[in-house]
């Protein structure tokens, strides 16, 4: 205690005694749409003075009296040198013009070249939506998580799926952030698709490791979404027809340069062609699809201040006439920019999610529907404040309150003549609880080679009324019950969570990053699968039910060659994961109130490294990643309390990601991916129960499925651009060489080689998809 | 275009499938596996004991030779000794039983290795009802008809209760899946099975109702979760034995009650 004292005494000094400088502020956009550009570079010519624009598009530096030249830029951009006279608080607003050449060339970050080495962030990816689009992926639909799935460290949780693994944990340990709201369930139709439609994205950051003290609520990642807020200059419309989907985007200035809007809209429609096709599909009122609507809006109310507001709301239907089944959710966040000085920002913005679910069916006789959801309401506000050119400090405060409905099934209609009639109405009492949590950080340079971002995040998490709950014994059989009333507080947890980044610039090319972050997660996901599920049911942690935490500590070396050109880094990691969940055999956790007891808690590990060699410049670009782990679980309950590998524990995962641009009319592109097949319990043999073959298993997940790998090849012909059009056509081949990855496996008996066989499920063998893009502006 | 894009969309559906695949797994040392089923109602208790095969191996069992099997009724302190009926097969038959009276078995194998398993004797299986409903125009056939059958009974109130059906027809066991159920299930203190089968006039059906124990519940409510997969499916796991010495299997006490009808042109409630 005694030094952190002596060390928060030493920075309140160097605060002080740097407070004669004057500040330059401002916000750094596209000259074109009049976005903003997150993570832009502003630097003192010959001087190690520079900072980066924040989530908002917003720089603030403080700079001595004099006359400096300033350099802004942005990866993909033209550099923009201003001279200034710096001899009072200075706001420049400016706009850097895109690099037509090089547009194709903007590669998975977007930031500066040399971010990734002087940057503090360890174990974070920035993606550009721009090159998203180029990656070949399953039926063509451009999807920003799909190609997170291809950068180190992350891991698709199953052929074609939206959900994914992050070090070694699981899929529900990641937080997706669409304008700060949680996205409780990133996928469409069963998770081939991700919600995110790419037109209405501007860019997306994923902390695997070193995650700020801003963020928490998740043990694995925090992946960061940030909408686009429309052209700021004309009006534009986008668009796409696509082989499953189509989507069209339009967006432009309510009062140019004040205030903008974007609204974009996208639907599959393999009901429509089926209905068209067949008319047994329109008989039986075939349902299926799903949509997504995105909506922004922004307003400068003064220099001070600008009020944000997005929508999203997407929903999956599937049915046909006597059952329908949809899965959705709404995202709304508000937000508020204000400037109180040229030092301190603050973002004040209102969040509200949903998530839920409802299964409707109408057999003959019979009627019943049931369903879950999710429902956060949440207030936020986070301050920046740049005192000097070597401290950024931010602090903050977060608090949501979460309404969860559990599952609850009701008869709608009755014969009593159905068979099915032994099926009654059942409900789970809802709960509710109040997530909070403050922070307070700093990001430090201190010399010119060492760069320190330390803070503590602090969250709690209560318990409220009104509810009634039991206690268990070992057996797992109720004890005692609770009675709480509405609106009392019969609960709390609460930790500390401390994060440190370090930098050591060894000098303008390499350098060393370590970090530490813990992280608590408060809510847990039921779910007996793997892949993203529409009966996803979430819970919180609660008298019998602990929160998960874990620690994470990273060490990385990153290093630029070839004055930028080729980016390479090494990052070693190490996870300790507290609480994890896991079920007793044979737990039914749907529509049971007793579900809270059949959870195990149990702790994992995960520990690995990740290479990444990355070309960003030129005609020919790409990356290769490689990432070796291992991801260890222990349960008292299971495998004699010994340690056995989780599901995600895939020791090798490999992605190679290749563009090639011809005449700046043609682009190729391809991925290869492998990786070490899922850890998986086969059974080892066989008897007879009742007549019935049993299958007899050994260790827990001792097994593995067979290796996954697949190739795709993408090709984009500029068909046209000129001023005011531009169109392009989109060819891609998912799965070049029809390889047979195993979806599942399945022991089943064959009658007649009176014998049991391995099936092995492959969902997607060669798919080509084309697809249509086109822009009017 | 319409066939164009029905061929794409053929493509894609067809691009899944499912292939018989050459897979290697571990192979595991035999287990002993015991089904115990001690019939309260017809005082007969038969041991079925085999031993589990790798996987892939022929689907011939090898049976248990036991040395020596012993039922001990708890409650009485008495003993029942088995005959052997065939190889690997026992029986043991005059075993008085009362609801609620606690059996221990014991099984020696010829290694003198013992496996033994507690359970406890349900409650008398309740008298029940069935009743047959006409279905018309089968699949939309003017010309077919089929009937189907429910089971009503009245579950004991304030008393756990686990109920298991068996259904033949025509001699033969017609539905071939766990067929169990618990109170958890009544409404207003009345159970009702629905027989997912349809029958055609002049077939004869087995309806047997049995009450069994609660470990005897729990062990298939296991075999069915590990055999489920998808939406639900557990990890998979062995089911909790009812006996030691790493033994599987289960030692079920149960009681019944049967009814044997043939089905007619006329509807007939059945007791």
């Amino acid at each position: 205690m005694k030094n952190f004292l002596f060390f928060a005494f030493l920075i309140s000094i160097q605060i002080c005694s740097n407070s004669q400088n004057y500040t330059l502020s401002g916000y750094i956009k596209d000259k074109e749409t009049g976005e903003e550009l997150l993570g832009a570079i502003v630097r003192i010519v010959n001087t190690n003075n520079g900072t980066a624009t924040n989530q908002y598009g917003f720089y603030t530096l403080s700079v001595p009296k004099g006359t400096f030249k300033v350099v802004y830029s942005y990866m993909g951009y033209s550099n923009d040198t201003i001279e200034i006279k710096i001899d009072e608080n200075i706001r420049k607003n400016v706009h850097l013009e895109r690099i037509v050449k090089n547009i194709e060339e903007i590669i998975i970050t977007a930031k500066a070249n040399d971010a990734n080495v002087k940057s503090t962030n360890v174990g974070t990816i920035d993606l550009s939506v721009e090159q998203s689009k180029k990656i070949p992926v399953l039926l063509g639909e451009a999807d920003i998580i799909k190609s997170l799935q291809l950068l180190p460290g992350v891991s698709a949780a199953s052929e074609g799926s939206s959900g994914f693994y992050v070090r070694g944990g699981d899929a529900n340990q990641n937080v997706l952030l669409l304008d700060e709201a949680p996205v409780y369930n990133a996928s469409h139709l069963l998770g081939f698709f991700s919600v995110f439609n790419s037109d209405a994205i501007n860019e997306v950051t994923m902390y695997k490791a070193g995650i700020p003290a801003k963020f928490g609520s998740r043990i694995s990642s925090v992946t960061d979404i940030r909408m686009r807020n429309g052209n700021a200059n004309k009006w534009q419309l986008n668009g796409g027809i696509g082989l499953i989907s189509s989507r069209i985007t339009i967006e432009g200035p309510i009062v140019k340069q004040k205030a903008s809007i974007l609204t974009s809209f996208r639907r599959t429609y393999a009901d429509l062609v089926l209905k068209t096709i067949k008319k047994e599909y329109r008989d039986q009122k075939l349902v299926l699809y799903f949509y997504d609507f995105n909506f922004k809006a922004n307003v400068f109310l003064s220099k001070d201040d600008r009020l944000f507001t997005s929508f999203y709301s997407g929903t999956d239907d599937f049915g046909l006439q006597d059952f329908g089944f949809s899965w959705g959710n709404q995202t709304a966040t508000l937000r508020w920019n204000h400037l109180f000085s040229d030092k301190i920002f603050l973002n004040t913005t209102v969040l509200y999610s949903k998530y839920d679910y409802n299964f409707l069916f109408d057999f003959s006789g019979f009627g019943g529907k049931f369903g879950a959801g999710i429902y956060d309401y949440s207030a936020k506000q986070d301050f920046s404040f740049n005192p000097n050119s070597r401290n950024s400090i931010n602090w903050g405060w977060i608090s949501t309150y979460h309404s969860f409905k559990p599952m609850a099934f009701k008869v709608l209609s009755k014969n009593p003549d159905d068979t099915l009639t032994a099926l009654k109405d059942t409900s789970l009492i809802p709960q509710y609880a109040l997530e909070s949590a403050v922070y307070l950080s700093n990001e430090q340079k201190i010399g010119n080679f060492l760069v320190i971002n330390y803070g503590l995040r602090y969250s709690i998490f209560n318990n409220i009324g009104p509810i009634t709950y039991k206690s268990y014994d070992a057996e797992n059989q109720p004890i005692d019950t609770f009675n709480i009333k509405k609106g009392n507080f019969y609960n709390t947890f609460q930790g500390f969570e401390p994060r440190i980044n370090i930098t050591i610039l060894l000098n303008e090319r390499n350098s060393i990053k370590l970090s530490y972050n813990r992280t608590y997660q408060y809510l847990h996901l039921l779910s007996k699968t793997t892949s993203s599920n529409p009966l996803d049911m979430w819970i919180p942690s609660s008298p019998n039910l602990k929160p998960q935490y874990g620690d994470q500590w990273s060490v990385g070396y990153f290093s630029n060659f070839f004055d930028n050109i080729l980016e390479t880094s090494v990052e070693v990691f190490y996870k300790n994961l507290y609480n994890q969940v896991d079920y007793e055999n044979g737990a039914q956790i749907y529509f049971n109130p007793d579900v809270e007891s059949l959870v195990l808690q149990g702790i994992g590990r995960a520990y690995g490294a990740e290479f990444l060699i990355r070309k960003n410049i030129g005609n020919f670009t790409g990356w290769i990643a490689y990432t070796i782990l291992k991801s260890e679980r222990k349960f008292n309950e299971i495998e004699n309390g010994n340690w056995y590998p989780a599901r995600q524990d895939r020791r090798h995962d490999v992605a190679i990601v290749l563009n090639y641009e011809l005449f700046r009319k043609f682009t190729f592109s391809t991925s290869w991916v492998y990786t070490t097949g899922d850890a998986v319990t086969f059974p080892v043999g066989k008897y007879t129960i009742d007549g019935h073959y049993v299958y007899l298993y050994s260790s827990r997940n001792g097994d593995r499925m067979p290796d996954y790998h697949r190739l795709d090849f993408g090709f984009t012909w500029k068909i046209k651009e000129t001023k005011n059009f531009a169109c392009d056509l989109n060819l891609s081949i998912y799965n070049v060489y029809n390889r047979k990855n195993a979806y599942s496996i399945n022991f089943n008996y064959n009658e007649k080689t009176n014998n049991i066989e391995a099936e092995r499920l492959s969902l997607f063998g060669t798919i080509p998809a084309i697809t249509f893009n086109f822009r009017l502006k | 275009m319409k066939n164009l894009i029905f061929i794409i969309f053929i493509t894609i559906l067809l691009s899944s499938c499912i292939d018989v695949i050459d897979l290697k797994v571990r192979d595991s040392k035999p287990h002993v596996v015991i089904e115990a089923i001690l019939d309260a109602t017809d005082s007969v208790c038969i041991v079925n004991a085999t031993y589990s095969r790798n996987l892939f191996e022929s689907n011939t069992e090898q049976k248990v030779d036991a040395k020596s099997i012993i039922l001990t009724n708890k409650t009485t302190n008495f003993k029942y000794n088995f005959l052997k009926n065939e190889d690997g097969t026992y029986y043991s038959s005059n075993i008085k039983t009362n609801e609620g009276d606690i059996f221990e078995i014991q099984i020696t194998d010829k290694d003198n290795n013992t496996y033994s398993a507690i359970a406890k004797t349900p409650e008398q299986t309740p008298f029940f009802l069935v009743i047959f409903k006409k279905i018309e125009n089968l699949f939309n056939d003017k010309q077919q008809q089929a009937h189907y059958g429910l089971a009503y009974w009245l579950d004991s109130p304030n008393k756990p209760s686990f109920y298991k059906y068996s259904l033949f027809k025509n001699d033969t066991l017609y539905d071939k899946s766990l067929m169990y159920t618990s109170d958890d299930f009544a409404i207003n203190d009345t159970m009702q099975f629905g027989m997912r089968s349809l029958f055609y006039d002049g077939d004869t059906i087995l309806f047997q109702l049995q009450t069994i124990n609660e470990d005897t519940y729990m062990y298939f409510w296991q075999v069915q979760d590990i055999m489920r997969s998808g939406l639900g499916g557990s990890a998979p796991y062995n089911p909790k034995s009812s006996f030691n010495n790493n033994a599987l299997g289960y030692f079920c006490i149960k009681q019944h009650k049967n009814i044997k009808f043939v089905i007619s042109e006329i509807p007939i409630p059945v007791f």
